[in-house]
Formats: C-alpha cells, sequence, structure tokens
C-alpha cells in the first residue's frame, strides 16, 4: 500500500490561481498529477498508448473548468472526477474500434486465430493485465481508486457521481472475479 | 464461519454484521475507515477468521498489482506533453470561460459566434474583413434600379380629385389613354352626356347627363358607362346624390 499524502491545501490554492489564468500554476499541478493519473488512466483503460492524450485532456478541463470548483471535495477527487469521465470515454471509443476490428477479423479466421494465440501467450506470462481486463472499467476504477489512490469509498462514490452502496457492490463483484483468477493463475 | 468469542449473538445478526465487515474490508486495508467503521471490523476481525483469510488475500492481491505497477514518466517527457497542452490553450485566442467572469453585453449578445471565429485565430481587422464579406455574400442581392418614373397624369384616380364646380346630373369619367375621341362621342351619346370639362391632366371628365336624373337612373347610367371598355373610372360628380331640391334639411 502506498503511503498517500493529503496535498489539497496546496492544489486547491493551485486551482485558484488557474482561475486567474495562471498557467504557471497549471503546470505544477500537472506535474504533481502526471504520473498518478497516468497510472489511473492506464488501469482503467488497459492502455498505455493513449495516456498522453487522456491526461492532457483532463487538464485541458481542469484550466478551463478551474472556476467550477467548489471546495465540496478534495482537489485530487474532483480531478480524478475528470479523469474518470476522460477515461471511460477512452474505453467507449477503443470498445467500439475493437469491435470494428474484430468485426474485420471474422471476415479472415486465420488472421483471428493468430489473434487467439496471441492472447493466449499474453495470459500466461502476464496474467495479471488480462485480470483487470477481465473487469469492467467501473470495477477497475474502484480498485484502483481504493488500493493504490488509498481513497474512502465515500469519497469514490463523490468522484463517481454514484451511491456509497454502488461502489462497495462494484468492489465486491471485482473482488470475487479477481479472486476466481488468482486461484486458476495459481493452478 | 468460525467465531472464537464466548458471546452468542443470534445467526443472523452475525451473519449481518459479517457480510457489512467482509464488504468494508478493502477500505480497512487502505486505512480510509472512519473510527467507528474501523472499531466494528477491529473487533469482527478478531473472531473471523474467512475475514482475516481475505485481508492476507487483499494484501497479496495489491502487491501483485503493485509489483506491475506503472512506471513513472521521466521529467523530460512530462514536460513535453505540457508544451503541447500549452500549445492547445494558447492556440484559442479567446480567454477560457472559467478566466473570464467578467462580459460586457456585447459579448454576451455575440459570444457564440465570436467564440467559434476567434478559433480560427485571426486578427480583429482581419476578423472583420471576413464578417463584411460574409454578410455580403449571404445577403440576398436586392434590385435598387429605380422603376420608371410615373408621372402624374399616368397616375389615374378619382379619389381627391379637385371638382371645381359641382353641377346637378354631372357624373366623372376617366377613358383609357388609348380611347379614341368618337369612340367617346359614341359612348356620350348612348348616355345623353355631353363633355362639361376636362379632360383634366389625370384624364378627368366631367359630364352632363341631358336628362333629369334620379338617384336610380344616375347608378344606371354609371353602369353603362363601366360596362364600356374604354371606361377606365365612372363616379357621380356628387358624394351623395342629394341635391338641393330633394334635400330635407
Amino acid at each position: 500500500m502506498e503511503i498517500t499524502v493529503d496535498y489539497s491545501k496546496r492544489d486547491a490554492a493551485l486551482i485558484a490561481r488557474i482561475c486567474k489564468a495562471d498557467q504557471k500554476a497549471l503546470e505544477m499541478l500537472y506535474k504533481h498529477y502526471y504520473n498518478q493519473l497516468g497510472r489511473f488512466v492506464t488501469r482503467v483503460t488497459i492502455r498505455e498508448d493513449i495516456i498522453d492524450e487522456v491526461i492532457n485532456d483532463v487538464m485541458y478541463v481542469v484550466w478551463e473548468k478551474a472556476n467550477t470548483y467548489d471546495n465540496n471535495c478534495k482537489p485530487s477527487t474532483w480531478i480524478f472526477g475528470i479523469a474518470y469521465n476522460k477515461a471511460r470515454q477512452a474505453v467507449r471509443d477503443s470498445s467500439r474500434l475493437k469491435e470494428e476490428s474484430l468485426n474485420e477479423l471474422d471476415e479472415d479466421n486465420l488472421l483471428f486465430e493468430e489473434f487467439n494465440d496471441n492472447l493466449k501467450k499474453l495470459e500466461i506470462t502476464d496474467w495479471i493485465k488480462p485480470a483487470l481486463a477481465a473487469l469492467t472499467a467501473d470495477q477497475r476504477t474502484v480498485i484502483e481508486l481504493t488500493y493504490f489512490q488509498g481513497l474512502p469509498y465515500n469519497e469514490i462514490a463523490v468522484l463517481m457521481n454514484c451511491p456509497e452502496n454502488t461502489v462497495k457492490t462494484r468492489m465486491h463483484h471485482a473482488r470475487k472475479k479477481l479472486a476466481t483468477i488468482l486461484i486458476n493463475a495459481s493452478n | 464461519m468460525k467465531h472464537a468469542n464466548t458471546e452468542k449473538p443470534s445467526l443472523n445478526s452475525t451473519h449481518n454484521i459479517h457480510n457489512e465487515v467482509w464488504q468494508l474490508l478493502p477500505w480497512h486495508v487502505n486505512n480510509s475507515l472512519n473510527k467507528i467503521e474501523n472499531k466494528k471490523v477491529k473487533s469482527h476481525l478478531k473472531a473471523c477468521t474467512i475475514c482475516q483469510q481475505e485481508i492476507v488475500r487483499i494484501k497479496q492481491l495489491v502487491d501483485l498489482v503493485a509489483n506491475k505497477s506503472y512506471e513513472a514518466t521521466s521529467e523530460a517527457v512530462i514536460d513535453a506533453n505540457f508544451s503541447i497542452l500549452k500549445n492547445r490553450i494558447n492556440s484559442h485566442t479567446e480567454t477560457p470561460k472559467a478566466h473570464n467572469k467578467i462580459t460586457t453585453h456585447s459579448q454576451k449578445i455575440f459570444g457564440f459566434r465570436l467564440g467559434k471565429l476567434t478559433q480560427l485565430s485571426l486578427p480583429s481587422p482581419a476578423l472583420a474583413m471576413a464578417a463584411t464579406v460574409l454578410i455580403s455574400l449571404l445577403m440576398p442581392r436586392l434590385e435598387f434600379n429605380s422603376p420608371e418614373e410615373i408621372t402624374f397624369a399616368q397616375f389615374k384616380t378619382l379619389s381627391n380629385s379637385e371638382i371645381a364646380a359641382v353641377k346637378k346630373n354631372t357624373v366623372r369619367v376617366i377613358f383609357l389613354d388609348d380611347t379614341q375621341k368618337t369612340d367617346i362621342n359614341n359612348l356620350l351619346a348612348f348616355v345623353n352626356g355631353h363633355i362639361t370639362s376636362g379632360p383634366t391632366e389625370q384624364g378627368e371628365y366631367s359630364i352632363g347627363i341631358d336628362a333629369e336624373l334620379t338617384i336610380d337612373n344616375v347608378q344606371s347610367v354609371i353602369d353603362n358607362l363601366k360596362k364600356n371598355s374604354n371606361v377606365l373610372f365612372a363616379e357621380p360628380a356628387y358624394t351623395t346624390l342629394i341635391t338641393e331640391d330633394n334635400c330635407e334639411c
């Protein structure tokens, strides 16, 4: 478990400066959050090729909407809330692309078999990635925010804009799925 | 479920507490539960081996995933990516909404259009010129050719015409411009009339009817005149057909 330090005051001050079009403050906030957002986006989307694009989308929204931050939640919750929405959008886009590419593969059985073989090789060498991939984006988000960002469930509920019980339910299903995969992998 | 404590709470209540605690375990592991919840979990963990094992599993999973953790991006890459974001921000000539709380009335009116147009990064004189060209292209081409001048003589009407001398049994008539004199004379003979004055500048004739006319037969004379294709207008010379003779006032 990573040690999380509360930088709320620092981040709130930076957001206040961003409200006054202070690009230096944006740069500081960008650098503070880059790796956290990068890891979060990677975990939720299971894609590394779009990290930079999604992070810049998130921070662009921070720049544009800084005046809408009302201090009702931690700045990190607000920023991760934006990141959650952007990551979900990316997941939707990528599923659409995957669907399209699978349709193309359906037309060529040889290519589809090759794709399956590669997937099997990947599962053998790196099971944790497919394990996380087996979860929904929402379940991965709860896992990431709980285990790796150290957020309480009520804050995750605010961030994901859903009831607290929904967060607990998503975590419950994610744990069950991961436990099953973990058992199968160890066998 | 194995409970080590000597107290024997009801099965349902124990089951409910176990389920509740089991759901809270991830947040117990990340130390984010409030004091009451934390106390409840700790108390339950003393007795429940299932939950104790689950905590071990959660920690194993966290460690496993942490080993595959995201590799921190180098400072240089972060700087390069921020430059991209900065360019994106600066490419919008309009100040972002967040930093533009005070807007003038005109900005509010044209806010949408200006917002869209300024995304083209046009300097303001170029913007004004572009707008002018756009308006001139979009405006329907109106023809402002001056119509052929209509002379006073060509404007035919009996209204407001000046009647210098109003006489009994007189009607006012305007013939078409190309009406021949002989046609007029034939028509006058038909209604037992003669020209008393005219034509005026507007082509109006005052025609005296030779017979003594009553209200009814004045109307029949006018009807006969109007049936003729050469007659443009035909009206009684009197606004009312009440003459001095039959006026009761």
